[in-house]
């Protein structure tokens, strides 16, 4: 091919690259993908005009770099030959769409590998990887097995011994693999590990955002709620039903709780447009429905119809139109029995004792004022009413102007009487729940209409509550459409039932193929949130057809599917491939799974780490968040919130339990790509900062868990060096040191000692407290290390 | 090296993005003209597929903020922003409205729907009670609040028909700094960092020079859906400028030198074991990255080194201007010494009940600075490379919810505001855009925030357009579905 000179075909590809690249860049160049694609153009002359000189514009400067890059002997020869290498690996993908039925496939025939047998998601995931001509990495020993699986199930490192147990025990692999996955998925631990997945997907956090980040001080019931369904594998159609509709349906006090679900997303509480307030909070919910249960964005047909999925812009408002009548409204649901745990009920003592103090200090003033008032009117103070009395503090009583009360003393009331009605820590512990609830009888129903552009000011078509149309509803359901139209009940129980219906393709695809990317690293749809044609499409459609098809048919239960995952050979898979290098040729992605995903422990999984090895985890459940400790830099006082820590008996809990403000992450799991709960996540980041070094080496929480970590280790082994570092390593890593390792650590104990003994002294405290220094210092550079920080 | 092996600008090193190329490429298969996909991605790529082949070392390439060559030839090297928290007044500051002299009082009913609680009802007209004169070649007008940068107008262009859409201060604020008035979207700076990485690693590339945090938190210097390594690091006032960078006080130095060796050795032995992990890979880089900081940023954060006389140009000797003052300096060393990106707050413009006093006091913070960064940036040289950013969230009405003559009031008002421009290729002296008579809307030429950002990442040497990222379902960009240049002050 000749150098700088772009073949024709290249200047049509490009065309409609460009095309592809401004589908979101606005309409003129949003119209260029339809021309391509064949449709006539439409629109005023000026803006096809105008659209045609951008497109030759972006074409000549498109033209002028590929002859830049011409310039390089090769370039488009390669550029070429990558072309045709992606399109013939895009070629051989199975066809699949997320919105047809879901199939019951069977798993393909046995394979001759005796390992790969037992488990049907082997039969299909070895098959896509021999029809690729790939063979797997070896299965991991049991010892990193081991370590694996309990941090997936429980989101806490396993101890030695139940390490040692599993590593002794007789039993064949399969048998022996399935008692440690039995005693975890009974562990309380694991709903709070699961719960804490579902979270991310939908957007909790205890406060608003915005401005004002008001507190949502009963919304850790509905966090609670999950980890109680996922610990009693509550059904996950229940689960759907519960938090869409649980007011309507008959699902009891929890039902209420659940409907938090429409509490959960940011809301601007402040936004002096109250018609622009309700409409962004109804759009919030929308697409938070939207990506939660069907895996889809609907952000895009918001404002026009969906350029690559089939979701039409009235598809959007039909499904809002289920949404439309939510009114916003905390509900009285008594705390029930596992909700008052000894620490809620200390708590609330606690809470009860603060604000009985506070309307005793009130009580006190009033009778103060009461008496002065009593004085000034000659009459006794048993003659003023409470009314009276709260009309003069106001000014408008009866002697208006000519109140006895200093200002101050009126400042006082006023804020006294404010610091007893907006005591938040009682409103925490009050039996209601932040909930939602239809519209009362008599209340205009609201309308729903489609907005085009997302404009509130120029709302279009009303629409009614409809089922996407890209899905083949189930005709009795349809049936049901015409019966709410214009209702105030039932909407979102018919929505409930569209959702979690066993003929919906979306709803148990999208879930099992979360479980998967927890599982394994990544999904079998690897975008988990966007199950869409801008999505990954899937690496295994049957596999998870079949997982899908299993999943609702053995009654929609979390815990089998667990079991069936992580008891496979696929998911005993080493990270370790001995001929990655031509693998990654083949599958670069390795969506094939021919080896494990490396994974980070996530940032509350870390800081569980942490407590637990250093043996500070407290393992209390529920109840309402505590606050982390914050870097003293940062201060207490924020705009409209005060940030003071709990106590330290707080502060050793899961940090699920940690109070989530919108406005102010925690630090430390901020920098570890925790979830920002202002938008649905999908699925976590793993960025490598510098700030993630600061907090791990030199942050309170990280030196002072080091502190405990080697206090621990004395307390239980000794003054043994061999003995310590032996501990700290099975504690950490759930394997015994190197001879090599053994020699390092070793020194750098002797070195640490010396040295920071030569700094303290010969007196015999400090001596001992270099001592545990030294080996605390051992413990930091452990909790630092990659092996820590990973799951092999 | 293999075609396959080199990393793309998109597809980098934390696997979150694995899925996101992934889908990309699904994506544009999908129009039906399968290749059309990998023309793009090579168009998106190439760049940093140069560069990769230029580097060597699998670490740097897996190195997020490593250096990228810019999508054209980039005019400002790094960016100063100058944000005026609370949303200063233009017609107090830079956009004279006379009409206001003769309408003084006049009151009027504002009804219409949608708009906000704040601003409805009976209103009243108000002039504004500082004076304004013609100043430099360019007459530009500057009300006497801004005295002293007003000596340095011919180095300014000012747009005066800027235009947002939120009154509200947080979702303000989150568009004039992420483009979308709610949470959860990159920043400016991030978008910067992304498309061009770093030029000198021992600092962080993006900064923050605020102490405290606003309404909203993070958002306005976070990182978004973007990876966290892209996020602004706050350097506070005083002696720890950022959070937990020294070893606590039980250590020295040496000791934690001696950690450190330890952990690179078992570090290592773990990376023996388990090759082929960029990540692993940056994760030991990061340390090193880290110990050097611990020297690094003490050093670029010693305002107190500078001679007395560049501490009068920013007025570090007066109490009103101290604090302003030591932020803009504080900007300057960065720049100097190659952040790209540096956020740099005053507060105080949120005058509803008083802009007479409000103002005054807001503006006496930040002008002698002001004037003293241009000045400073132009004599080192510094001014054509580095582009000055001067804006609030919003600008304010032209007309008050009181009568009180002694104590003009004024709301919120995102229908029109005035920003700046300085140095990084922009041209000075030039005046864009006009605000009706009474300055309540932008009129004529008028400019969303879309498009202010859409020059920034232009003067940055990048494209608005192809610098993207995949999430939720699309490509996202910093001024999501529109955005045009500012042509009139390249």
């Amino acid at each position: 091919m000749a150098r700088g000179k772009a073949p024709k075909t290249l200047r049509f590809l490009l065309v409609l690259a460009l095309a592809a690249l401004f589908a979101h860049g606005g309409r003129r160049h949003g119209r260029l993908a339809a021309q391509d694609a064949g449709d006539p153009p439409g629109g005023e002359q000026g803006e096809t005009a105008d659209a045609a000189a951008t497109q030759d514009a972006a074409l000549e400067r498109l033209l002028s770099r590929l002859e830049e890059l011409g310039e390089e002997p090769g370039a488009v020869e390669r550029l070429l030959a990558e072309l045709e290498r992606l399109r013939s690996r895009e070629n051989a993908k199975p066809h699949w769409s997320p919105f047809e039925p879901i199939l019951r496939p069977a798993p393909p025939p046995a394979v001759d590998d005796p390992a790969w047998q037992e488990n049907p998601i082997d039969a299909f995931v070895l098959a896509r990887l021999r029809a690729s001509g790939l063979e797997p990495a070896p299965a991991v020993t049991r010892r990193v097995w081991i370590r694996r699986v309990t941090v997936d199930l429980t989101g806490l490192p396993p101890t030695p011994e139940d390490v040692d147990a599993h590593i002794r025990d007789p039993r064949p692999e399969l048998e022996a693999s399935a008692a440690v996955v039995d005693r975890l998925l009974a562990s309380p631990r694991h709903g709070e590990r699961w719960a804490r997945h579902w979270l991310d997907v939908v957007r909790y956090a205890d406060t608003d955002g915005f401005a004002i980040d008001g507190d949502r001080p009963t919304l850790w019931r509905y966090r609670d709620y999950v980890v109680r369904v996922f610990n009693e594998d509550r059904p996950f159609d229940r689960f759907v039903r519960e938090q869409i509709a649980g007011d309507e349906i008959d699902a009891g006090e929890d039902g209420i709780i659940a409907t938090g679900f429409f509490r959960l997303g940011p809301y601007e509480a402040d936004n002096m447009v109250p018609e622009q307030r309700r409409q962004d909070y109804l759009d919030e919910i929308t697409r938070a429905t939207g990506v939660a249960f069907l895996g889809l964005t609907m952000g895009c047909a918001r404002c026009h119809d969906h350029k690559y999925d089939p979701l039409p812009t009235r598809d959007y408002y039909s499904l809002q139109a289920f949404l439309a009548p939510i009114e916003r409204q905390d509900r009285p649901v008594p705390l029930r029995g596992e909700e008052l745990t000894d620490e809620v009920r200390d708590l609330r003592r606690r809470a009860a004792a603060e604000l009985g103090r506070r309307e005793g200090d009130l009580a006190v003033l009033r009778r103060w004022l009461r008496g002065k008032l009593a004085a000034a009117r000659s009459k006794k103070p048993q003659e003023i009413t409470e009314k009276e009395l709260d009309e003069a503090l106001k000014g408008d009583g009866a002697l208006k102007g000519k109140e006895p009360f200093s200002d101050e003393e009126k400042k006082r009331h006023e804020t006294l009487r404010k610091t007893v009605s907006e005591f938040s820590a009682t409103k925490a512990f009050r039996g209601s729940s932040r909930a939602i609830a239809n519209p009362p009888e008599g209340k205009e129903l609201p309308r729903t209409r489609i907005l085009p552009g997302g404009n509130l000011a120029t709302p279009g078509e009303d629409v009614e509550p409809g089922f996407l149309t890209a899905v083949k509803s189930p005709a009795s359901l349809v049936a049901r459409l015409g019966s709410v139209k214009g209702k105030r009940q039932g909407r979102r129980a018919l929505l409930a039932d569209w959702l979690a219906s066993p003929d919906n393709p979306l709803t148990p695809r999208v879930f099992v193929n979360r479980v998967w990317q927890y599982h394994l690293g990544a999904g079998i749809v690897a975008t988990s949130g966007d199950f869409g044609v801008n999505g990954s499409g899937a690496s295994h459609p049957e596999l998870l057809d079949y997982l899908a098809g299993r999943f609702i048919d053995g009654g929609w239960r979390l815990k089998p599917l667990h079991r069936l995952i992580v008891l496979s050979r696929t998911y005993r898979t080493s990270t370790v491939h001995p001929g990655s290098e031509s693998c990654e040729k083949v599958d670069p992605e390795n969506r094939l799974l021919w080896r494990a995903h490396y994974r980070r422990l996530e940032a509350e999984a870390l800081r569980d780490a942490l407590l637990a090895v250093s043996g500070r985890l407290r393992t209390a459940m529920g109840g309402p968040g505590f606050f982390e400790e914050i870097p003293d830099e940062m201060g207490r006082n924020f705009p409209f919130f005060k940030w003071l820590p709990s106590d330290e008996e707080q502060r050793r809990r899961r940090s699920l339990y940690i109070f989530q403000r919108r406005n102010l992450v925690v630090p430390m799991l901020e920098a570890f790509d925790s979830a920002d709960p202002s938008q649905s996540c999908e699925r976590r980041r793993t960025s490598v900062t510098t700030p993630q070094v600061f907090h791990l080496l030199n942050g309170r929480f990280a030196v002072r868990a080091s502190r405990h970590f080697a206090e621990r280790v004395i307390r239980e082994v000794g003054s043994d060096r061999r003995a310590q570092v032996e501990r700290i390593f099975r504690l950490a890593f759930a394997r015994p040191p190197g001879d090599k390792e053994m020699d390092v650590c070793r020194r750098l104990l002797a070195e640490q000692l010396d040295d920071r003994r030569r700094v303290s002294g010969a007196d015999r405290t400090a001596q001992v407290e270099s001592y545990v220094e030294a080996l605390a210092d051992l413990c930091l550079v452990v909790f630092n290390a990659n092996e820590f920080l990973y799951l092999e | 090296m293999s075609h396959d092996d080199r990393p793309t600008r998109a597809d980098e090193s934390w696997s979150g993005a694995e899925g996101a190329t992934r889908g990309r490429r699904e994506f544009f298969f999908s129009l039906g003209a399968g290749l059309g996909s990998v023309a793009l991605s090579w168009l998106l790529h190439e760049d940093a597929l140069r560069a990769a082949e230029a580097g060597g070392k699998s670490r740097d390439e897996a190195d997020p903020l490593r250096p990228k060559p810019p999508h054209h030839a980039a005019r400002a090297k790094s960016c100063i922003f100058l944000l005026m928290e609370g949303g200063p007044s233009h017609v107090d500051t830079f956009d004279p409205k006379p009409k206001l002299k003769d309408l003084e009082g006049k009151s009027f009913q504002r009804d219409e729907a949608l708009v906000s609680n704040q601003t409805k009802g009976k209103r009243y007209l108000v002039s504004s009670p500082f004076t304004f004169q013609r100043h430099g070649e360019c007459g530009m007008d500057v009300s006497e609040l801004f005295r002293e940068t007003a000596a340095r107008v011919d180095d300014i262009a000012f747009v005066r028909s800027v235009h947002a859409d939120s009154d509200n201060h947080p979702a303000a604020l989150f568009q004039l700094t992420t483009g979308m008035p709610s949470q959860g979207n990159p920043s400016m700076g991030a978008w910067a960092i992304y498309g061009l990485g770093t030029l000198n690693q021992d600092l962080p590339a993006y900064v923050v020079l605020r102490d405290g945090r606003p309404y909203g938190g993070t958002t306005t210097w976070g990182s978004g859906y973007l990876p966290a390594c892209f996020q602004g690091t706050q350097l506070r006032s005083g002696s720890r400028p950022v959070l937990d960078l020294e070893p606590s006080g039980r250590m020295t130095r040496g000791q934690q030198r001696r950690n450190l060796d330890l952990l690179f050795e078992i570090n290592r032995e773990h990376l023996r074991r388990m090759p082929r992990h960029p990540e692993l890979e940056a994760r030991i880089a990061a340390y090193e990255l880290a110990f050097r900081m611990q020297s690094s940023v003490p050093e670029a954060a010693a305002v107190g080194d500078e001679p007395e006389r560049v501490r009068r140009l920013y007025g570090i000797d007066q109490d009103a201007t101290r604090a302003f003052g030591q932020r803009c300096l504080l900007a300057r060393r960065l720049v100097e010494r190659g952040v790209r990106f540096v956020q740099v707050w005053s507060g105080g413009w949120d005058s509803h009940d008083n802009v007479l006093g409000g103002h005054r006091s807001a503006a006496r913070r930040v002008d002698r600075p002001i004037a003293g960064l241009l000045l400073d940036l132009k004599q080192r040289g510094l001014l054509d490379e580095t582009l000055v950013v001067w804006g609030g969230e919003f600008g304010r009405t032209p007309d008050s919810r009181s009568a009180d003559k002694k104590k003009p009031g004024r709301d919120h008002n995102p229908g029109a505001m005035t920003m700046w421009f300085a140095g990084g290729g922009v041209q000075g002296g030039r005046i864009v855009g006009a605000t009706d008579e009474l300055g309540n809307k932008a009129a004529e030429k008028p400019y969303h925030l879309r498009d202010v950002h859409a020059t920034f990442l232009h003067l940055m040497g990048l494209d608005q357009e192809e610098l993207v990222f995949y999430h939720g379902g699309r490509f996202k960009r910093l001024t999501d579905t529109g955005g045009q240049l500012v042509r009139e002050i390249l």
